[in-house]
């Protein structure tokens, strides 16, 4: 195989094409470079010492000439690599039982180098985790998305009488902590969830970008005619609390989706 | 704790030099060969460590290798160069200027100013310095040198002195620059060098860096093993090739001494070693 970088600087890409060319080559096979820069050989002989390769016929007289051998270092670092499972969750077995900690961050079906640093992701069995329908759901929530700066009429002009704003401002402040403790649980759950099971996570971080939205509308619909946020009652932060607390994602899923959200959507009926 | 291991000398010339030779500790203990460590803040310290038996084996820069060899000749004993990375074998240096500038060969340099890294660099003062020499000019009688003396003692292994000399360069306070060609590719990669802005003048002959310097017959079976399981590390393994990466090379070499004639050369044409090792050599007898 041969490349020639011609005026190209090794250094400045010629490196790129270099990488490229020895890809392809096989182990022990020599790829030629030529190139125009005078100090292409300086640079060439450099990085074939880093990366393992070693150079041959090196030509100094003015046009740049080397043979590279291909190193086994690129083939030894991968050679013990694992893939993570399938990209696609429709494969058989693209979706681990139990995916290992050293696959990390690592996207399902990337080629993971072993000698990973061990993650500590407590959820990490697919029948606790799993479900099928977490990739549909996402992308129905997904494109659900609302912008908040537009959807509300947020200059429109209304008067209430003072009471009222007082209710309405007091009842806004309950929602943004009840949204807020929606926001924190799905979070929780996210940071100890194994990233393998990407649909479920994504499904998770967009239900916690709903609630942050909620946060966001009911603060400035607080604010219209107040300064400041109503109370907060140390019953309602305990009975939140609990919430927070709990453990288990099916009771918090349950208490936050079907019980607040559900008391909720009354509520908002009722307003 | 082991009572009786092989101790290594290392100069700690860079925080990750802990986390080197912690690492190799635990592949060693892992390997049956009970091992520890002694860090030193410059090989004239460990130099003198090695001569007087306080280590058994010396991870040691070209220049340590040489203090070693002659401080050993003197005691009537021999040093040996046990082992060395892939990456110890075969470095240049090179000479620089400014791309566009006035300087058009290294004979161009006389009576101008170039730019080197620690007075006891090898590759980044030492040889470049002498190579100009034996092209004909000699430095501070034919061209001033600016010298970027950052911590004497390390040899050099710290680049910061480089990249000051390079910096020197590039602001045109100074014609010329010596550094090792690898700093060099690097310089150019992470932007110290912006795009285009030196050329080379002139490329040293080869020479080689880093070994493991031991005192002939000391520890022979431990040394023994040491040089073995440093041979037999291959890069497939991930636990070896998380050290190997930190450490810089693909595998480990035999130790060969040939590669050190070009410095031995650059520090008697400089006198530079002559008082250091007949020191060390009167305090071990």
């Amino acid at each position: 195989m041969h490349i020639d970088l011609e005026d190209l600087r090794f250094e400045h890409g010629g490196a790129l094409l270099v990488k490229r060319a020895l890809r392809l080559a096989a182990v022990g096979e020599t790829v030629t470079v030529a190139g125009r820069h005078p100090d292409l050989t300086v640079y060439l002989r450099a990085w074939c010492r880093t990366e393992g390769h070693k150079l041959r016929q090196v030509d100094d007289s003015g046009t740049g000439y080397a043979g590279i051998v291909r190193g086994p270092a690129a083939d030894q670092r991968w050679c013990t690599a694992e893939r993570a499972g399938r990209a696609d969750p429709r494969v058989i077995g693209a979706v681990s039982d139990r995916p290992s900690q050293r696959w990390g961050l690592a996207g399902r079906g990337a080629l993971v180098e072993a000698g990973s640093p061990e993650f500590h992701f407590a959820l990490d069995r697919k029948m606790e985790i799993w479900s099928g329908d977490a990739a549909r759901m996402y992308a129905q929530a997904a494109a659900a998305q609302w912008d908040p700066a537009t959807a509300v009429p947020w200059e429109a002009a209304f008067d209430l009488p003072v009471e009222v704003e007082d209710a309405i401002v007091q009842a806004m402040t309950y929602l943004i902590e009840n949204e807020t403790a929606a926001l924190v649980v799905p979070n929780r759950f996210i940071a100890q969830m194994h990233p393998h099971f990407r649909e479920v996570i994504q499904l998770l971080a967009v239900q916690a970008a709903d609630e942050a939205r909620h946060i966001e509308v009911f603060t400035r619909r607080a604010l219209l005619k107040r300064k400041e946020l109503g109370l907060s009652t140390a019953g309602g932060q305990a009975s939140l609390q609990t919430l927070v607390d709990e453990p288990n994602f099916a009771i918090a899923a349950f208490l936050l989706s079907v019980l607040g959200e559900g008391t909720f959507l009354n509520l908002l009926w009722f307003l | 704790m082991n009572q009786n291991p092989l101790l290594l000398g290392a100069v700690a010339y860079d925080p990750k030099v802990v986390t080197i030779w912690d690492g190799f500790q635990n592949y060693f203990d892992k390997c049956g060969l009970e091992f520890d460590y002694v860090l030193y803040t410059n090989y004239e310290r460990q130099v003198e460590a090695l001569a007087a038996g306080h280590i058994h084996v010396a991870w040691n820069s070209p220049l340590a290798w040489l203090q070693s060899e002659r401080i050993a000749g003197k005691l009537g004993r021999r040093a040996e160069a046990i082992c060395m990375r892939d990456t110890d074998r075969d470095l240049v240096s090179v000479i620089v200027t400014r791309e566009g500038g006035p300087v058009r060969s290294v004979n161009d340099l006389k009576g101008l100013r170039v730019a080197v890294g620690a007075k006891d660099s090898p590759q980044a003062t030492l040889i470049p310095l002498y190579h100009l020499a034996q092209c004909g000019l000699e430095p501070k009688r034919d061209f001033e040198v600016l010298l970027f003396d950052r911590l004497v003692g390390k040899h050099g292994d710290h680049i910061g002195g480089e990249r000051d000399a390079v910096r020197a360069l590039v602001r045109g306070d100074c014609d010329g620059a010596c550094l090792i060609d690898s700093n060099l590719l690097l310089f150019a990669q992470e932007g110290t060098l912006p795009a285009g802005s030196v050329r080379t003048l002139a490329t040293t002959p080869e020479y080689d860096h880093c070994n493991f310097t031991v005192m002939e017959s000391r520890m022979s079976s431990s040394v023994e093993l040491f040089r073995k399981l440093l041979l037999g590390m291959s890069y497939e393994d991930p636990d070896v090739r998380r050290l190997l990466d930190l450490e810089g090379p693909k595998r480990w070499l035999p130790g060969r001494t040939q590669g050190y004639h070009l410095l031995s050369r650059a520090v008697d044409h400089f006198g530079y070693l002559d008082e250091f090792t007949a020191a060390v050599a009167a305090r071990c007898t």
